[in-house]
């Protein structure tokens, strides 16, 4: 791990920063019959504040969800830095840092282990990073239950035997052990019924307040971005090519693909109205 | 116009035919006539779905018919049995399921998957077939020179396999699509593509449409009529603008003030609407309305009886006590 001394006050360095991040992938023969080449990041460069809450939107294919996995060390940029709470992370995804984001997937319900027991999905993380006893983790991911709001006697059930709802919950508990800084959510709230996902807006806004983390959202849903973020990006084809406060953004967004974007939503939505 | 399929106190179960029963759609009745788009509208686990499965004969296993009927254009679908299914399903009724990535086969080439279906209902041989694809796959909105034909589903964006999933549906010229949750895996700009291609090709074709979904947006610009689904009943139907604009049912009231617009104002932010509480259990049902636990404005009526059909208005029925 790369040991960068601590870079003065915590409270003036982004949780997280990227400078050039690149990030690129090589696809087999399309049906075109062509090695394809496809440069998903291409320089990012990203400062999010703790606390702050950014919304991370743009067309499918833009490279959001590479560059929320190249925060949460998932994937291996090619090239460029990434500076978690003031440490370079350089390239080993194996960096004690990551610990420190935390990435919800759309589909949270297929990344839990069909054979464990709600505690176990939800204290698996302590188990790996060696933290107390097994009565103390079982005990530390009961609590987390509790604060998402899952029933008391949902510790011994397994993933199956809960609605799609109530699984977005277990992620966020899971999500929650090992005291993450930032959390990225990836379309967390996508394919919700709406009184579930407002229901788990809510509760992600309670614990945000409580825990004072930083939220990456990751959205095609505008409506949900406009409520739930405050700062907003837009990304396109690997570049971040907007970035404003919420209500900015709203009143009227500056780059053309973000235009495209609100305008789409809203004429889309307003057909409710007419 | 015509009347195509009219479904009469559907009921359908899964599990034990004796006891811990669970009845995922009760008595539920409606009409379609020929070229009508209708809408339900409901949560997750609230029958959706296994009402589309029930009417084609596609119920996974352990789930069953206990009791109604589904007469499409004279006759039963219910009693037909799987032989006359197989010529009605694909050929005059087809299914478009939510995830087009599992609809499709992942080793076959889109043309070769859509020939299959012609071969089959429309007896072609394979040359007549693949260029019918071509055909079809044109009216869906790909271009002549993509070879699309030529593409395996892996190499399409969501979107674009969700177009193939429609071609395939419409390639036998069906009277009838059911579209089940169609956009819920695409992104907004997609979604809007994809509704407006359905409501295009129901114009151009004279389908009737049967549009399953849980975000009441996508029901607009498709839906004539709405019909909102709670814990396997129909609690709420009517013409689609009046369902929207002004719900009479309480759980309608409800889920739709949980949808957002998209014009920033300070009533509009945190926290946001929701209906407290969750579905219920449909093994351990309440007597009396499945709603009136979450429900703001319940009376005691509301836990003793079951809710009877009402209309307070002349072309709407709901099922809640508050319009007696």
């Amino acid at each position: 791990m790369n040991e960068q001394p601590l870079r003065q006050s915590e409270g003036q360095e982004p949780i997280l920063r990227t400078v050039d991040l690149r990030k690129g992938y090589t696809r087999g023969r399309g049906w075109r019959g062509k090695r394809q080449h496809v440069q998903s990041l291409q320089g990012i460069d990203l400062q999010v504040r703790a606390g702050q809450s950014l919304a991370l939107i743009g067309a499918s294919g833009s490279g959001k969800s590479t560059l929320a996995r190249c925060l949460a060390g998932l994937e291996r940029p090619d090239s460029g830095e990434l500076w978690i709470a003031g440490r370079n992370c350089g390239y080993s995804s194996h960096s004690r840092e990551f610990t420190q984001v935390h990435l919800i997937f759309q589909d949270c319900g297929l990344s839990t282990n069909p054979r464990f027991t709600a505690s176990e999905i939800v204290s698996e993380p302590l188990l790996i990073s060696h933290w107390g006893t097994r009565a103390e983790r079982t005990d530390r991911a009961i609590n987390l239950m509790k604060t998402v709001g899952l029933p008391a006697d949902a510790a011994g059930r397994r993933a199956g035997e809960f609605s799609g709802g109530q699984r977005r919950r277990l992620a966020v508990a899971r999500a929650l052990a090992l005291e993450p800084r930032v959390l990225i959510l990836d379309e967390a709230l996508a394919g919700l019924d709406l009184s579930t996902q407002g229901q788990m807006a809510n509760l992600l806004l309670e614990i945000q307040q409580a825990r004072a983390l930083t939220y990456l959202w990751i959205s095609h849903d505008l409506s949900l971005v406009l409520r739930l973020a405050s700062e907003i990006a837009v990304m396109d084809e690997g570049r971040i090519v907007e970035s404003a406060s919420v209500r900015e953004w709203f009143a009227g967004p500056r780059s053309p693909q973000g235009q495209d974007l609100l305008q789409a939503s809203r004429a889309w939505r307003s057909g409710a109205e007419r | 116009m015509a009347s195509l399929l009219k479904v009469h106190d559907l009921t359908v179960c899964y599990g034990d035919r004796t006891e811990r029963q669970i009845r995922a759609v009760s008595g539920v009745g409606f009409d379609l006539v020929e070229g009508e788009g209708i809408g339900i509208l409901g949560e997750s686990g609230c029958g959706k779905t296994s009402l589309a499965s029930a009417m084609l004969g596609l119920l996974p296993r352990g789930g069953y018919v206990l009791r109604g009927s589904a007469v499409f254009r004279g006759t039963d679908l219910l009693t037909l049995g799987e032989p006359g299914l197989q010529r009605i399903r694909g050929a005059e009724i087809s299914l478009i399921h939510q995830e087009p990535a599992l609809a499709l086969n992942p080793v076959l080439r889109v043309g070769d998957q859509m020939a299959e279906i012609l071969i089959a209902h429309r007896r072609m041989n394979s040359k007549q077939a693949r260029n019918e694809a071509k055909k079809v796959l044109e009216q869906v909105g790909f271009s002549v020179d993509s070879n699309i034909d030529q593409a395996f589903p892996h190499q399409l964006s969501g979107g674009q396999k969700q177009r193939v999933v429609i071609a395939q549906a419409i390639a036998c010229g069906p009277a009838l699509v059911i579209a089940d949750e169609p956009v819920a895996s695409l992104d907004a700009v997609v979604q809007m593509e994809i509704i407006n291609l359905l409501q295009s090709l129901r114009k151009r074709l004279n389908l009737a449409l049967i549009l399953i979904t849980h975000t009441p947006d996508i029901l607009v610009p498709i839906a004539q009529r709405i019909l909102v689904m709670y814990a396997g009943r129909i609690v709420e139907q009517g013409p689609a603008h009046q369902v929207l604009e002004a719900p009479l049912h309480p759980y309608t009231q409800g889920l739709l003030k949980c949808g957002l617009d998209l014009f920033p104002r300070e009533s509009s932010v945190r926290p946001l609407a929701s209906i407290p509480g969750e579905p219920p259990n449909l093994a351990a049902l309440p007597t009396g309305c499945a709603f009136a636990p979450r429900c703001s404005d319940r009376m005691e009526v509301c836990e003793a009886r079951a809710p009877i059909e009402l209309h307070p208005e002349k072309t709407r029925d709901v099922w809640c006590f508050k319009y007696e």
